[in-house]
């Protein structure tokens, strides 16, 4: 440590007011957790979200939709409940929850004229206590819930087992990258097997055990784990995997030191 | 005609299979729609955190707080659970409450990024270089592997890796107990950095098959104020969230 560091260090006091302590819990609780819908163009489906406080405290409840379709720079559009999407509309009961109490969030969507592949948003509920607006510090819960609508008939079901990484051989940790180029997302699943370099199979593991999505047009690492370890040498990693209605096969030579 | 009896059928099947639910409007054209019912919750318990007012040293300037405990259930998979703040112009950290323009990076660490609170006792050692930095064991020129030939000596290092409280254990990272050489304070990223679908992106506490105690998992936090001017800082939006996919 040098010098001069060390003075900017002796003199830095500060106040870190990171988590205004209430001395109690809270938080809340939604249903349903998934939606997926299947609706022809211009069909039209409505719901509700059921929230619940199941602590002690009123809390301020919010939501927002993040928009899937098309991702800008990476980054996928927002909107607040009052600004909604043209496919998409929430309508909160009230910003605010008394304890024990629950309501519904009702949402509502419309496929548009023309839409093909996939309407995707993420619905986000959020609550933190009431009084921590008034003390402008505090900590948000917040719950993710995704909606898909695929447009029937319109649904291409396209992916590709992309680049296979050996992150770790004791514990077992793979690294598969799926490429999903079609226009609904897919939950790939199947099998890794891993053999010796003369093709002997010694064990299998499963591929995308909890079904992890793919959006469309984009890809994932679908990272496996496994208590299995493999001892120094060379290995043949086989991937069988089902996307759809199609089998997609790809292997890859490793090693390890 | 065909087609239509598929239809018929599926629509039959939803009305009398109880996880189904149907709510179609009446100018709707509604085909399917699986609807997974189940309560996913998320509670914080906000006993005493606060890193409150502090002073560094050249050994001394990184602090923690905590912990925060987060009790959840998740009513189906895949799920997430992960933290991030969500502040103005998407600056990461904490932000001066005088000098906005001011922001200290926030560290946080929970059990699934090892060693275990049971293991340790305590929270990791904020003041451990390994730990907060992570370190190069088999000189590879990356910190990303993980070590199981029991090759790691703490007296050699010249540091604690298992977090004992001292520096004289030898033959560390086998199989059994591996040691990894990534830092293990993660950094905390402001919501404007996260993209759907690539948790690489996220800083993830628990998640599907990385289970934590689901009645109170503990949390903490830690910063580093080395060079940081003098201030109040804070955030506003630190969210824990559960996230379905």
């Amino acid at each position: 440590m040098n010098k001069k560091i060390s003075v900017v260090l002796f003199i830095a006091l500060v106040t870190i007011s990171l988590i205004f302590d209430k001395g109690a819990a809270y938080g809340f609780t939604v249903s349903p957790t998934k939606i997926e819908l299947s609706l022809a163009s211009k069909g039209a489906y409505t719901g509700a979200f059921t929230i619940r406080n199941t602590e002690k405290y009123t809390l301020s409840v919010s939501a927002r939709i993040e928009d899937r379709r098309k991702a800008v720079e990476g980054k996928y559009a927002e909107a607040d409940e009052a600004d909604n999407f043209d496919w998409l509309t929430l309508k909160l009961p009230s910003s605010e929850l008394k304890p024990d109490e629950a309501g519904d969030i009702i949402f509502s969507v419309e496929v548009p004229e023309g839409a093909v592949g996939e309407l995707n948003a993420m619905i986000f509920i959020e609550a933190k206590p009431k009084e921590a607006d008034v003390g402008a510090i505090g900590i948000n819960t917040s719950i993710g819930v995704p909606i898909y609508v695929m447009v029937a008939g319109t649904e291409l079901f396209q992916a590709e087992i992309g680049d296979i990484q050996l992150k770790s051989s004791s514990p077992l940790e793979l690294y598969v990258t799926v490429k999903n180029s079609g226009n609904v997302h897919i939950r790939p699943e199947g099998n890794i097997a891993i053999k010796t370099k003369e093709g002997k199979g010694l064990f299998k593991v499963p591929l995308n055990e909890y079904s992890y999505p793919v959006l469309p047009d984009s890809s994932r690492e679908l990272e496996v784990r496994s208590e299995k370890t493999l001892e120094t040498g060379e290995y043949i990693v086989e991937i069988e995997m089902e996307s759809g209605d199609k089998i997609y096969k790809k292997s890859k030579e490793v090693q390890v030191f | 005609m065909k087609r239509l009896k598929v239809i018929a059928a599926w629509m039959l099947l939803l009305f009398f299979v109880p996880q189904y639910g149907f709510a179609a409007t009446t100018a709707t054209i509604t085909i399917m729609a699986n609807v997974l019912l189940g309560e996913s919750s998320i509670a914080v318990d906000l006993a005493l955190v606060n890193f409150g007012t502090i002073s560094g040293s050249a050994t001394d300037r990184r602090f923690t707080a905590g912990p925060v405990k987060i009790s959840y259930f998740a009513a189906s998979n895949p799920w997430t659970i992960r933290v991030y703040t969500a502040n103005p112009g998407d600056v990461v950290g904490l932000i001066g409450v005088t000098d906005t323009t001011k922001s200290i990076p926030l560290k946080v660490w929970c059990d699934n990024y090892g060693p275990r609170l049971n293991v340790l006792g305590h929270a990791p050692n904020e003041e451990n270089t390994y730990y907060w930095s992570g370190y190069d064991f088999n000189n590879d020129g990356d910190k990303q592997d993980v070590i199981t030939d029991g090759s790691i000596s703490e007296v050699d290092l010249g540091f604690d890796v298992n977090g004992d409280g001292d520096a004289l254990d030898t033959g560390l990272g086998t199989a059994s107990i591996p040691v990894t050489e990534d830092p293990i304070w993660l950094r905390v990223p402001d919501d404007g950095e996260m993209v759907s679908g690539q948790p690489y992106t996220w800083r993830r506490l628990a998640y599907s098959g990385a289970d934590l105690d689901s009645t109170g998992f503990p949390v903490f936090f830690a910063i580093d104020i080395t060079g940081i001017t003098p201030q109040q800082y804070r955030t506003n939006n630190l969210t824990f969230q559960i996230i379905h996919e």
